[in-house]
């Protein structure tokens, strides 16, 4: 490459990419010359034979044949951006993830009595923002998200998060309470299990409690969530809010679906976080509380005669969590209430049935990814911290707390291993009691997630 | 009974697995003898997607000095070159992940009030200039001009002492601005989209001045008391473990110290790696000794300037509680590498008020 073709390279990319261009200039009344790392030397300058830089004022002639690469180089990187980048309206972020599992069971009504392979989910997101409130930080974003669920025999795509937010406070100053406001298909405040996302689950199968009392499914509706009275470490990057809350106003009847009666569900958490320094042993700490009241359609068939009605769904939990470098546990309890209709349609009996679970996780870790700012290193090659977290897991829920015999306990011991920033491989081994069943269908699962 | 050996089994291997960072622990008989297999080195920088800084540091870093010196003992070097400065430095220390790491003073002053087991081994000259630049077409040429107005601040580095340090020449505190914590690069941004009404920079306002976006409306440039100092900081395991090594790292340290100060044009131009060019740190510093801005030694000026910076940081809120200054500093490695390589009389000494002896 010729000297007019690398100051062109050089201006072409001061104009496109500005900021990552600085430094290239040089002068020639600093003779030295640099090793690169590995190679270390403090020679003086000019010393062991290194090359000095010579001042050579540009001729017109240079300048024109730089002003022409220039047009060149500008006419190639238009008509490229042209042909073969895709556009949007607004400003996109599209991520998705994989996971393939295995499972080996002693239930044989899993994967028919075989161990196998399957694509246990597959999610497409498309995030955003639509409008940027530079000032105050008050921005609209959107996720939109697609998945492919589990178990699905043919490749059929249902709409996973759908939900437009709006900071109705500022958001850019750390020591001001933030509160958003998001309406559409998302995620219940409830809990710790229900609210995490299918790519944040600690354990391949959510707790039992969270799936059972249909806690893990999304819903439609309008969520409020915010924060209140900040705790800022501006001297280790981290905010932490003694106060959160959501509430929450839903149909109550899951994902893409219409309310299926004229009430609306309710639903609200308050935590406790300990508004402590970075570098204080609580921090991570948080005590949690959730509420949820709503109604169901009852019905109840005696011969050809149905009768329907609706009743409540009302859930409660507590949580309590510390999550911290390296050990760290969580401990939800959640209990059920939900009416349902017996006897017979001419003298029907409205009762409730209670039901209650409690999940413990107990994990360590070893590795970097938890470091927020040290993920966030630049170097030259595709480096990225490993993190090895094995955990323990103590799960149980019992359907009916008036009925004996009916609980199921499952021990899990899992290793995670996270090997690139969007990859890990999750091994479980879960040890099932069910009092239901004089034998424990115990089960292998692995799953490798794979993301973009 | 199948059940229960499974579970056993099990538990065994998970602690097994949480065992493996138990046994790397040493016993006093060992350390005697035992070289780490890896020197991990953090330092703030790749500000502007370059992996490289400035300062004794980047000399250090950019020609590999860590590399060769620990090469015939087998000790690989891991550098970590933090966007995030001081904030991240720090929080890689709460997790164990930095033997040792060069941090501005309010970085290092939040890291020991914070309670981090750590030791400053080395100085690094309070010689280190800020720049309050306003959009060039800004009718704003006075600090009183921003009261109320939008300030972007790296907050948790040097920048949020000087930037209280500048106000108050005029009776004036942080709460009298709307201020943003933005990273150098950020607020660079947010300066030419006249985002913010004012930036706080280092040598990096050069390239925003010649590029005819900013303008430099207050400075620390000839204000000795407002300047910030750095300062190398080992980890007390790692000094208690492994004390020929810390002294090694402080003696290369010195030899790249001296050679910047012998040779600050050639030092400029290492530091252009970083993705700020020369033409800025010659505006900078180029009028200013290379013995003022690499000298390594705690002198008087560097001590008195740390309790200020100490003191100071307390009352504005950014620490919440002070420090002893003196039983921070661990002068021994030092001195001792300031008699082997014969530099005790190579660096001009400062008094309190920064005057030469």
């Amino acid at each position: 490459m010729n000297k007019k073709s690398i100051i062109a390279w050089l201006l072409l990319s001061h104009l496109v990419l500005v900021p990552t261009s600085w430094g290239a200039e040089t002068d020639s009344s600093a003779p030295e010359a640099v090793t690169g790392v590995g190679g270390g030397s403090l020679a003086a300058p000019g010393a062991n034979g290194e090359p000095e830089l010579k001042s050579q004022p540009a001729t017109l002639e240079d300048i024109e044949g730089v002003r022409t690469e220039i047009e060149t180089l500008r006419e190639q990187w238009t008509r490229t951006y042209d042909n073969k980048t895709a556009k949007t309206t607004r400003p996109l972020q599209f991520s998705g993830i994989v996971q393939t599992r295995f499972t080996a069971s002693e239930d044989k009504s899993v994967t028919n009595g075989y161990g196998g392979f399957d694509i246990s989910a597959i999610i497409l997101n498309l995030a955003g923002v639509l409008r940027r409130d530079y000032n105050e930080g008050k921005n609209i974003s959107y996720l939109f998200s697609l998945v492919s669920p589990s178990g699905a025999k043919d490749f059929t795509v249902k709409p996973l998060d759908a939900y437009i937010s709006y900071s109705i406070l500022p958001s850019l100053l750390l020591d001001e309470s933030y509160l958003t406001v998001s309406l559409g298909q998302q995620k219940k405040p409830f809990g710790l299990e229900a609210q995490a996302t299918e790519d944040k689950k600690p354990t391949i199968k959510s707790a039992q409690s969270a799936t059972l009392l249909s806690l893990d499914p999304r819903d439609i509706g309008i969520v409020l969530k915010g924060d209140l009275f900040p705790h800022v470490d501006s001297g280790f990057a981290y905010r932490v809010p003694l106060i959160e809350y959501s509430l929450g106003l839903i149909n109550g009847s899951g994902p893409n679906s219409s309310d299926n009666n004229s009430d609306k569900d309710y639903v609200g958490r308050v935590v406790l976080n300990a508004a402590v320094d970075y570098n204080s042993l609580l921090r991570g700490l948080s005590l949690g509380a959730n509420y949820y009241l709503g109604r169901k359609q009852l019905s109840l068939t005696t011969g050809t005669t149905t009768i329907a009605d609706t009743g409540t769904q009302n859930r409660w939990g507590v949580d309590l969590a510390y999550v911290n470098t390296p050990v760290g546990f969580t401990l939800e309890y959640i209990r059920g209430e939900d009416e349902a209709l017996s006897g017979t349609t001419a003298s029907p009996v409205k009762g409730t049935v209670k039901s209650e679970g409690l999940t413990f996780t107990l994990f360590y870790n070893f590795g970097e990814q938890f470091v927020k700012n040290y993920k966030a290193q630049d170097r030259y090659d595709d480096w990225y911290p490993l993190t090895y977290q094995p955990f323990f897991r103590y799960d149980r829920f019992d359907p009916n707390t008036h009925k004996g015999g009916d609980r199921t306990d499952i021990y899990t011991i899992g290793f995670n291993w996270f090997f690139a920033e969007t990859t890990k491989l999750q091994l479980n081994y879960n040890i099932k009691k069910e009092q239901t069943n004089e034998r424990n269908n115990n089960e292998f699962l692995a799953q490798f997630q794979f993301g973009f | 009974m199948k059940t229960i050996l499974r579970i056993q089994l099990m538990t065994m291997l998970l602690l097994g697995i949480m065992g493996i960072n138990l046994v790397h622990a040493a016993t006093p008989a060992q350390a005697a003898v035992k070289k780490p297999s890896v020197i991990r080195f953090g330092i703030p920088g790749a500000s502007y997607g370059k992996p490289f800084t400035s300062g004794v540091g980047g000399i250090v870093h950019a020609k590999g000095l860590f590399e060769e010196e620990f090469r015939k003992d087998g000790i690989a070097v891991e550098w970590s070159l933090f966007k995030g400065a001081g904030p991240a430095v720090n929080e890689s220390f709460a997790n164990n992940l930095l033997d040792f790491a060069l941090l501005g003073d309010v970085a290092f002053i939040i890291n020991k009030s914070g309670g981090l087991k750590t030791r400053l081994i080395a100085g690094g000259a309070p010689a280190g200039n800020s720049y309050l630049a306003v959009p060039s077409d800004s009718s704003i040429t006075s600090v009183t001009q921003l009261k109320g107005k939008k300030v972007a601040i790296f907050k948790g580095t040097v920048y949020s002492l000087v930037f209280n340090r500048i106000v108050a020449r005029y009776g004036l505190t942080e709460k009298d601005f709307k201020v943003y914590n933005l990273d150098p690069a950020a607020a660079a941004a947010a300066l030419k989209s006249k985002d913010i009404d004012a930036g706080l920079f280092g040598s990096d306002v050069f390239t925003l001045t010649t590029q005819g976006v900013g303008k430099i409306i207050d400075s620390t440039k000839n204000d000795k008391t407002s300047k910030y100092a750095t300062g190398v900081l080992v980890t007390e395991k790692f000094a208690a473990e492994y004390p020929d090594i810390t002294k090694r790292i402080v003696k290369v340290w010195l030899q790249a110290a001296k050679w910047g100060a012998d040779n600050k044009d050639a030092a400029f131009q290492v530091w252009t790696k970083s993705g700020i060019p020369l033409s800025a740190f010659k505006k900078d510093y180029g009028t200013d000794p290379g013995k003022q801005i690499f000298t390594p030694l705690f002198d008087e000026f560097y001590v008195t300037h740390l309790k200020d910076a100490v003191h100071a940081s307390k009352e504005k809120g950014i620490i919440r509680k002070e420090f002893d200054v003196d039983k921070f500093i661990d002068s021994k490695y030092l001195d001792a590498a300031l008699n082997e390589l014969k530099q005790e009389d190579y660096w001009d000494k400062f008094d309190a008020k920064g005057n030469k002896k």
